[in-house]
């Protein structure tokens, strides 16, 4: 176990430094990729469509209220698109090595979730220097981390060991990604959807993350139990599901890759 | 007798020939065959005690990696079980999990983690690892500044510092220049030698016997042969050679010259078919000779089993004969010391007319006898030699 630990925490690092060794920047990267998908999310939603956050939300201001959007956002979408190819990417080791090859799909999830968490740091510098900080509804980030966590690391495992079998799998989960981000209220406010589609919108279970995101940077509180019951069952089903196709085809890994 | 480290009960390893990618998941999932087998490992069954090495010899796709792959923990068996008591290191590529852009100091931390070393361990091994791979200053430049050398010496440093009670070796160790591999090869002897259970593949017979006591030939993806190395390595060598003959064209077969009173009764090797180096060897060769006034001379001939040449005896040159008189002629050729060190010898027999050209009739000893080695010398025969110091006075 103990070893485990060691090695995934090896493994993070691998990941986390080697998205960014041999390049100038390095590690600014990891402030600069955010900080271009907000000014362009909101020069496009905002200053070109003229949507704004309105009534319901807890700001007006739009680069704010897309930040908190985004931040889980991002570590989702990293976390699986890096999760698919965890396996087959590491062909060498799975092949050649013993060692227990879960631990290659939790440290992809977790080198985003390291680079989320900078977000984040960033996020609460600007909200601060611009005057918007409230740290009341942070502790909501308790309960919105960890299920996030177990619902990225769940369909992580899923897409991973289906894509050493069929490696159209990386094609679909980059279309289904895209899709699921605009089918969440991300750029847009629930407001904007008309009525008979919320409903739908609710059990998203992306859409109760970014409100819990959204509650937490922005003075909110917890959300009732219902609400957050899609988020809630999603993470358990996807953790399931997940593990078990993921332990059910491990020991063919080898042989298939 | 001590429980053995590492024992396989009848291994077996199918692997499953799908048409298409997706009927693998189908079939995982679902648990239904979709597939056309191959089977790779079939009932293999061995033990290896504490300290011992064996190795594991045999033509390329006989088996050899997938039993070090299951061994190793990497791929599952189909069927059969197997087990490896304590911790277990394998190195079936070496340099295989090297990230590129990372330095050889920032690879060691992970390969070694992958190889079960504790993070204590590894900080505390690192310099060893450093100083046995000899990459110097180059430790912190990035891998893929390396030359393959440079990639496998400090992967096999690494495997050196595991320190495990089991190493398993698939093929790896082409390490680098000459002084390198030198430097791996005194490095595994020690670790045999210090009580560690090496397994270890390799098609190169220096090493298996370098190392191993015991030898594991596989075939087809069954066991061959499993014994001792100086019985199976010759075994398998021998093999090889017969096949690299059956290509060849064969041997012309000397025929007795038709109309030649005089033929040989019987050819006995009084000394047997196993022979060892320095052993004496006695050919007792009879014939009958019915016409009173002819007179015969006899002409051996050792041929390694591949036609070279390697010793000719001939009584006419020796002075003596030739024998003569209708009577029974028994005659013993004498070797007191054999000098040959390894391989199958054949002989050839000539009874020979005294003028020492005329043949009466031949016989020709297929596999007359093998000459069996404890060690691996290299070469035919072994010469008497000494060493002397310092320059010729």
């Amino acid at each position: 176990m103990r070893q485990s630990l060691f090695l995934l925490g090896e493994f993070t690092r691998r990941d986390f430094k080697g998205r960014y060794a041999g390049s100038a920047l390095g590690f600014l990267w990891s402030f600069v990729q955010p900080l271009w998908s907000l000014a362009l999310f909101t020069f496009l939603f905002s200053t070109v469509m003229k949507i704004s956050p309105g009534i319901g939300e807890r700001t007006d201001n739009f680069a704010i209220f897309l930040f908190c959007g985004l931040l889980p956002w991002m570590a989702l979408q990293e976390g699986i698109t890096r999760a698919t190819t965890a396996i087959t990417d590491n062909s060498g080791l799975v092949k050649k090595m013993s060692f227990p090859s879960g631990l290659l799909v939790l440290a992809v999830v977790l080198a985003a979730l390291l680079h989320e968490v900078i977000a984040a740091g960033l996020f609460l510098v600007i909200l601060a220097v611009t005057g918007h900080l409230t740290l009341s509804g942070l502790p909501v980030l308790l309960i919105a981390i960890p299920l996030q966590i177990a619902l990225t690391v769940g369909l992580g495992f899923l897409v991973a060991s289906v894509h050493v079998f069929v490696r159209d799998t990386a094609q679909i989960i980059s279309m289904l990604m895209m899709g699921w981000f605009y089918l969440t209220p991300i750029v847009y406010p629930m407001e904007l959807v008309p009525y008979h589609f919320r409903p739908l919108m609710e059990i998203n279970p992306l859409t109760v993350l970014v409100t819990l995101y959204r509650e937490a940077f922005l003075g909110g509180g917890m959300l009732p139990l219902k609400a957050l019951l899609p988020l809630v069952a999603a993470a358990a089903i996807s953790l399931g599901v997940g593990a078990w196709v993921f332990f059910r085809l491990k020991p063919a890994f080898a042989d298939e890759i | 007798m001590h429980n053995p480290v590492v024992s396989a009960h009848s291994l077996s390893k199918t692997y499953r020939v799908f048409n298409r990618p997706l009927d693998r998941l189908i079939e995982a999932l679902v648990r239904r065959s979709r597939h056309t087998p191959f089977h790779a490992l079939s009932d293999i069954s061995f033990e290896v005690q504490r300290g011992e090495g064996l190795g594991i010899i045999g033509e390329n796709g006989a088996g050899k990696s997938t039993l070090l792959k299951i061994l190793a923990g990497v791929t599952a068996p189909s069927s059969g079980s197997m087990s490896v008591a304590g911790p277990v290191a394998s190195i079936l590529e070496l340099g295989s999990a090297f990230h590129q852009e990372f330095t050889g100091r920032q690879n060691i931390l992970l390969n070694a983690a992958m190889l079960g070393l504790s993070r204590d361990d590894v900080i505390e091994r690192s310099p060893r690892i450093i100083e046995f791979s000899e990459l110097g200053d180059f430790i912190d430049q990035p891998i893929k500044t390396y030359s393959t050398g440079m990639v496998m010496r400090l992967g096999f440093a690494i495997a050196t510092q595991v320190d495990p009670d089991v190493l398993i070796i698939d093929e790896a160790l082409s390490v680098g220049d000459g002084y390198f591999q030198q430097k791996c090869m005194t490095h595994l002897r020690k670790y045999v030698d210090g009580g560690g259970t090496l397994l270890i593949c390799s098609h190169a017979m220096y090493y298996i016997s370098a190392f191993c006591s015991r030898a594991l030939w596989m075939k087809n993806g069954h066991i061959e042969a499993l014994g001792p190395v100086e019985q199976v390595v010759p075994q398998y060598e021998a093999f090889l050679q017969a096949k690299t003959d059956r290509s060849d064209e064969k041997p012309e077969i000397i025929e007795a010259p038709a109309g030649s009173p005089t033929r040989l009764n019987q050819v006995q090797l009084l000394t047997g078919d196993a022979i060892k180096n320095g052993d004496p060897l006695e050919l007792e060769i009879t014939w009958t000779a019915e016409d009173p006034k002819a007179a015969f001379h006899i002409v051996v001939g050792l041929n390694r089993h591949d036609e070279v040449e390697v010793a000719s005896f001939l009584s006419h040159r020796d002075g003596v004969g030739p024998w003569s008189g209708a009577a029974e002629h028994v005659v013993r050729l004498q070797i007191p010391s054999l000098p040959l060190v390894k391989g199958r010898f054949k002989l050839y027999i000539f009874l020979l007319a005294e003028d020492g050209l005329h043949i009466h009739d031949t016989r020709i000893l297929e596999d007359a006898f093998t000459v069996a080695y404890e060690d691996y010398p290299f070469g035919v025969v072994s010469v008497d030699h000494r060493w002397v110091e310092g320059r010729t006075k």
